[in-house]
């Protein structure tokens, strides 16, 4: 059983959880107190949102660089709407369409133009971001809505961070999405061989319009449980988060090559760059720091990975 | 290319005028779009064509152009550089935070050596640790960023060599930026590398297939050291220009430069997945969205239109090269791939 655990492709992060953990708890114990491991499932819930979309996308070997931008985009939008006081209930929902309609924007750009996932989501990274300027000129908004504070911060029962329920529920439907409909099957055909996928009868356009419309919502689910926590948004929100949440489904053993997703591994990769940012804070390591641990950790798993996989040839894995 | 010339008298006269010039169907994008926005700017804009903010346009092209120069012979091999975002910072940084007190020129050098070797770690990472490339920049991104912002502490640090000034202000005959000839020295070398060293075909080879590469015999380590060096070593040169135009150096100083970089190689006609590729395209694309954030401020229209324009630009030149490869799903005759 451990052998399994060991030999499975989520082994890398699973491990250096751990690890961290155990490395942060030995510095300084306060790494273990309450406040400070709700604080971590609170930011590893959003990002994993974010990262099961985005594992879902790079199981259908394409890339969406947009991620930030939709998160930045939906938050700016939800606190707007809250601020015209329009009901939380109908805000959420609002935020999740604009969601679903910037991915949908983003697959047909790639269906209809035919432009590479790369290309089609790097321009409306910018053409969001652009929109995210011109709606807030440049200013914050300010959210005085605490009930959108307690659906992220609050406890469930006073015990299960809402963070942490929604992310459940969100790794439920993906899970199931993933591993039990025909379109998660399809997903993973398309970036194992697209050319066997078409052949098959995949619908490829369809299925990306799909996968990207799904990245698209949780993105901006991530985007709107930000906005909540910090009561307030502006167009930073979500700036550089697409390449963390590619950094996290990387870690968390999904291949860039496609073909299949971990879904998974990016909860636990989620866990562990939440852990790591919190323990450099309590060992009082500047956060300057952060990108080092990180990058460095992508690097060493990724290094692991390809020893575990029996891939290291001399020819390279090229993307 | 003949498949477009199916369609009207029109379409055949462009197509026999740009076969002439040489230019490739799928890479007319860029052009065109230069076309069109020098048109527009000569109406809407006439005080873009002063020699003062020419010289802006070009310098800011210039500095883009380096790195995407360097960006594109490495995608053109089937790699690519996330990290050089950090590098324009780190690289710079570095040079001025050197011990001794350091002429101008050698402050360079000192930028552009530190870009080899962070370049070289990259080099490294992917040949020796076997990490695919955008993984692996992707994680020397976050490294090399946070060293920047380490060691500087967050503090721009302030150029006082007037060399170095005077290399990212000065020109040549008050309207070429002294960054331009550098950008024309640069790909000036990277085309001898592509065509006259046998580097070019293994890095065409590699990028086209690699286990073809492989088979064949070239060595694909060398190939992929020698592409991040040179990568990392433009990218430090254009980070202390630069530096110098800004007068200080600020980890921070070029945000997006990775992107913005893989924008101008891919809107310059260079294709992503490797084999082939254009300099001169880059060059025109690096010069296409300088000239059009100038443009947007010129004719008065807010600035954050400008992030707008860049993704629009982006989508436009790929949407007409694959219109001017024929290749266009609306007019496709049979199935391409």
């Amino acid at each position: 059983m451990l052998k399994r655990v060991l030999s499975s492709e989520s082994s890398a992060s699973i491990i250096a959880l751990i690890g961290v953990v155990v490395i942060f708890t030995l510095i300084n114990d306060r790494f273990l107190t309450r406040l400070n491991i709700e604080g971590i499932i609170v930011s590893a819930s959003i990002s994993a949102i974010a990262g099961l979309g985005m594992t879902l996308i790079i199981a259908m070997r394409a890339l969406d660089l947009s991620v930030g931008s939709i998160m930045g985009f939906s938050a700016i939008s939800g606190a707007i709407l809250l601020s015209y006081g329009v009901p939380l209930p109908l805000v959420i929902v609002a935020g999740l369409i604009v969601g679903g309609a910037l991915g949908f924007l983003n697959s047909q750009l790639i269906n209809l133009l035919r432009l590479p996932s790369f290309v089609a989501t790097l321009a409306t990274l910018s053409m969001i971001l652009g929109g995210e300027l011109l709606i807030t000129e440049g200013a914050t908004v300010t959210i005085r809505n605490g009930m959108s504070s307690r659906l992220v911060i609050g406890k469930l029962f006073g015990i299960f961070p809402w963070a942490a329920v929604i992310a459940a529920i969100v790794f439920a439907c993906v899970w199931t999405i993933f591993h039990w409909t025909p379109f998660g099957r399809h997903v993973a055909a398309i970036g194992g061989d697209t050319r066997a996928a078409v052949g098959a009868g995949v619908n490829v356009k369809a299925v990306t319009v799909g996968v990207f419309s799904l990245a698209g919502v949780l993105a901006a689910l991530a985007g709107l449980m930000v906005a909540g926590m910090l009561q307030n948004a502006d167009s930073t929100v979500g700036v550089g988060a697409e390449l963390t949440a590619i950094a996290v489904v990387v870690v968390g053993g999904t291949s860039l090559m496609g073909g299949r997703g971990n879904l998974v591994g990016t909860v636990c990769a989620a866990f562990l760059l939440a852990s790591v940012k919190a323990g450099l804070n309590i060992a009082n390591v500047s956060s300057k720091y952060e990108g080092l641990v990180f990058g460095g950790i992508l690097i060493i798993a990724l290094m692991a990975d390809g020893l575990r996989r029996g891939t290291r040839r001399k020819g390279m894995l090229v993307v | 290319m003949s498949s477009a010339a199916e369609h009207s008298g029109v379409a055949e006269m462009l197509t026999r005028f740009r076969t002439q010039i040489r230019i490739r169907g799928d890479r007319s994008g860029v052009w065109v779009l230069n076309a069109i926005i020098l048109v527009f700017l000569a109406f809407w804009a006439p005080n873009f064509f002063n020699a003062g903010n020419i010289h802006a346009v070009l310098n800011d092209a210039s500095i883009l152009g380096i790195g995407a120069t360097g960006m594109t012979i490495l995608i053109m091999a089937g790699a690519f550089d996330l990290s050089v975002t950090a590098i324009m910072g780190l690289a710079p940084i570095v040079a001025l935070m050197f011990p001794g007190n350091l002429s101008g020129p050698l402050i360079v050098l000192v930028s552009v050596a530190t870009g080899a070797i962070l370049g070289l770690v990259n080099g490294l990472i992917i040949t020796r640790g076997h990490v695919a490339p955008f993984v692996a920049t992707l994680g020397t991104l976050f490294a090399f960023g946070s060293l920047g912002a380490a060691i500087s502490d967050g503090n721009a640090i302030y150029v006082q060599s007037p060399f170095i000034l005077e290399l990212a202000g000065g020109t040549v005959w008050g309207l070429i930026p002294y960054s331009f000839v550098v950008l024309l020295v640069v790909c000036g070398l990277c085309w001898l590398i592509l065509r006259r060293l046998h580097m070019g075909r293994w890095i065409r080879a590699a990028g086209s297939n690699i286990r073809a590469a492989h088979v064949s015999g070239i060595d694909l380590q060398w190939v992929y050291l020698f592409l991040f060096v040179v990568s990392g070593a433009l990218t430090g040169l254009a980070g202390i220009i630069l530096t110098g135009y800004l007068s200080s150096a600020v980890a921070t100083q070029a945000p997006n430069y990775n992107l913005n970089a893989i924008a101008a190689v891919v809107v310059g006609g260079t294709s992503l997945r490797g084999g082939e590729g254009t300099l001169l395209g880059t060059v025109l694309a690096a010069w296409l969205f300088s000239m059009v954030n100038n443009g947007l401020i010129l004719v008065g229209v807010n600035s954050y239109w400008q992030y707008l324009a860049t993704g629009v630009i982006l989508v436009l030149a790929l949407a007409l090269g694959m219109i001017g490869s024929g290749n266009y799903v609306w007019a496709r005759k049979e199935v391409k791939d």
